[in-house]
């Protein structure tokens, strides 16, 4: 699964830990996310995709492996 | 979030202390305080309870965590679980053959080793997902 976490961070121009406020979870959570290394559940995407202002496909996308 | 997460890391951090506080002069009684049964029994009773708080505030700090930290500690626990269950049946086939020494692997070695395969799996765990 791919994200446009980072993408959508510097568009806000939020840091990871400015995102890790708005939506409640610490800064090392955000990292894992945005890097892939983690798939956060329903409710944290679509608490990500509220505090981005878009929908939570825009934010994570199947890949061809998924 | 964090000011939540991070009192209850402290109030876990607080009860393992008390718990450790309680257990090691309970052991050093058990073992050289030459008291008689019924004494020892209700001695035991105190550390138990201690843990019983501990691993109480343990749980309700799991679920304070986010997400992330949440899967850290289960896979912590599974792979020392897992851990467990491997040391346990090797003992157990050692002791069949008769090749067992109780110097290293009686009960209170094992209470150690659990605690280091928990250590072990945290530190798995975490390189997986916080690197």
């Amino acid at each position: 699964m791919k994200n446009t976490i980072k993408v959508e961070r510097a568009k806000k121009n939020w840091t990871q830990a400015d995102l890790a406020t708005h939506i409640g979870i610490s800064r090392q959570a955000v990292n894992s996310i945005e890097t892939g290394k983690f798939v956060p559940s329903t409710v944290l995407a679509l608490r990500m995709a509220t505090a981005f202002e878009c929908t939570v496909e825009m934010l994570f996308q199947l890949e061809d492996n998924n | 979030m964090e000011t939540t997460i991070k009192k209850t890391g402290k109030r876990t951090i607080i009860t393992a202390a008390i718990w450790g506080a309680t257990y090691l002069p309970v052991l050093y009684l058990l073992k050289h305080g030459g008291l008689d049964k019924q004494a020892s029994v209700l001695l035991s009773v105190v550390p138990i309870i201690t843990f019983i708080i501990f691993i109480y505030s343990y749980i309700k700090q799991m679920g304070a965590l986010d997400e992330v930290k949440q899967r850290i500690q289960f896979e912590a626990v599974v792979i020392s679980f897992a851990l467990a269950l491997l040391l346990m049946m090797v003992l157990c086939l050692f002791d069949v053959a008769g090749l067992l020494s109780y110097d290293y692997f009686g009960f209170a070695f094992l209470e150690l080793y659990f605690m280091g395969f928990y250590f072990v799996g945290y530190f798995i765990a975490k390189q997986k997902y916080i690197a």
